[in-house]
């Protein structure tokens, strides 16, 4: 995958955006890059290995995760569940 | 005049072998080597006379019939050769005591001596340009408030031993004591940059290279600039209680160790910047920007 930020590429097998972070990892899960305390991720701009520019999948945080089941649980418990 | 050619080897030591046979006793000795150092001397004095007499255009006896000393060329050549090594041996290479200068662009004029507030200099560059090149004691250029920025870029380079360069402007976040730019390079002393606004709109504002102990502090960085307003290469650099604003980078650390202590600004595209292994430590506030931090080729900020 590629990143390109500020007219610079940013090349990576796996490129994570999570809690105003964008991490790049390798195949070994090393940390290659990391853009922290971002504020508008319209500057970055993301391809895959084709070029074809992707969106990027937002990776919950914990709290979030966990406000996600809840609001699952109550709509099961409405539904009688 | 006669040159004597004196020969060393192991055993005998320097001397004319001829002139000079082995010592017998500690006395021959010491008369032999107060004879060469007395030749020495002579044949140094003598040449010294033909080199007056040459640059001097003596025409009188002492030249006639003499051979032409090799490489001394005319004698206008020799007398400006002679002066440039006056020169060079004039210029101080080291402080020898601790110094300071200052400037004043307003008052000053770079015909004084620039050692009292009173006969100021007219630019920093003066001032700088005065330093030797070793600096063993504390150096301080403290520079008076005014726009400076037509001196162009500002340079330190090359100082080295056991002192510091500190030049001083404003005591609080400068807005009026204006310089262009600077660009330190390759100091082995800490250089401090203090109170000073920057007017850039097209350069890095501050560049250190290779440099030891590098602080900027009390500096504002705010006209907007596509460049860095700091980067470090290959340094260790301290930026501390200073504004950046509106740059693409405000601190840019390459092969550097950078202290980024309770900075301010806004409008940055990047704030910190860590490259190619280079560690930015901070510590209380830091230069706002659309991102905060980049840490790529193995930089880490922490």
């Amino acid at each position: 995958m590629k990143l390109v930020f500020n007219e610079t590429e940013y090349i990576a097998d796996k490129i994570i955006n999570k809690d105003s972070k964008i991490v790049g990892y390798d195949s070994l899960e090393n940390e290659l890059f990391a853009f922290k305390g971002i504020s508008d991720t319209s500057q970055f701009k993301l391809y895959d290995d084709e070029g074809n520019e992707k969106q990027f999948v937002k990776v919950q945080t914990e709290g979030e995760r966990i406000a996600s089941i809840e609001d699952t649980l109550l709509a099961l418990m409405m539904m009688g569940v | 005049m006669a040159f004597t050619k004196y020969v060393y080897t192991p055993t005998d030591g320097f001397k004319n072998t001829s002139s000079f046979p082995n010592p017998t006793t500690g006395a021959v000795n010491r008369a032999q080597r107060q004879a060469l150092h007395d030749q020495t001397r002579d044949a140094v004095h003598d040449l010294i006379d033909e080199m007056a007499a040459v640059t001097d255009g003596d025409s009188g006896g002492d030249n006639i019939g003499m051979t032409p000393i090799p490489a001394l060329g005319s004698a206008s050549t020799s007398q400006s050769q002679m002066e440039a090594m006056v020169a060079l041996f004039s210029f101080p290479w080291a402080t020898t005591a601790s110094l300071t200068y200052y400037v004043d662009v307003a008052s000053g004029s770079d015909s004084n001596n620039g050692l009292t507030v009173g006969t100021p200099f007219k630019t920093i560059g003066k001032a700088i340009s005065l330093l030797p090149p070793r600096i063993d004691h504390t150096v301080v250029i403290n520079v008076a408030v005014g726009d400076y920025s037509g001196e162009g870029v500002l340079t330190v380079s090359g100082y080295t031993g056991k002192g510091s360069i500190t030049i001083n402007g404003d005591t609080v976040v400068s807005t009026s004591y204006s310089i262009l730019r600077l660009n330190k390079n390759r100091n082995g002393i800490p250089v401090t940059l203090r109170g000073f606004n920057f007017t850039t709109s097209t350069n890095v504002s501050v560049v250190a290279n290779q440099c030891i102990t590098s602080i900027v502090n009390l500096c504002n960085f705010v006209v907007s600039n596509s460049n860095q307003a700091i980067s470090s290469v290959g340094s260790t650099l301290t930026v501390s209680n200073s504004t950046i604003s509106n740059h693409s980078v405000a601190i840019d650390a390459d092969t550097s160790t950078v202290y980024s202590n309770t900075n301010s600004g806004t409008g940055n595209t990047i704030g910190l910047r860590s490259s190619s292994a280079s560690t930015i430590g901070k510590n209380g506030t830091q230069p706002g920007a659309t991102t905060a931090e980049v840490q790529q080729t193995g930089g880490v900020i922490r």
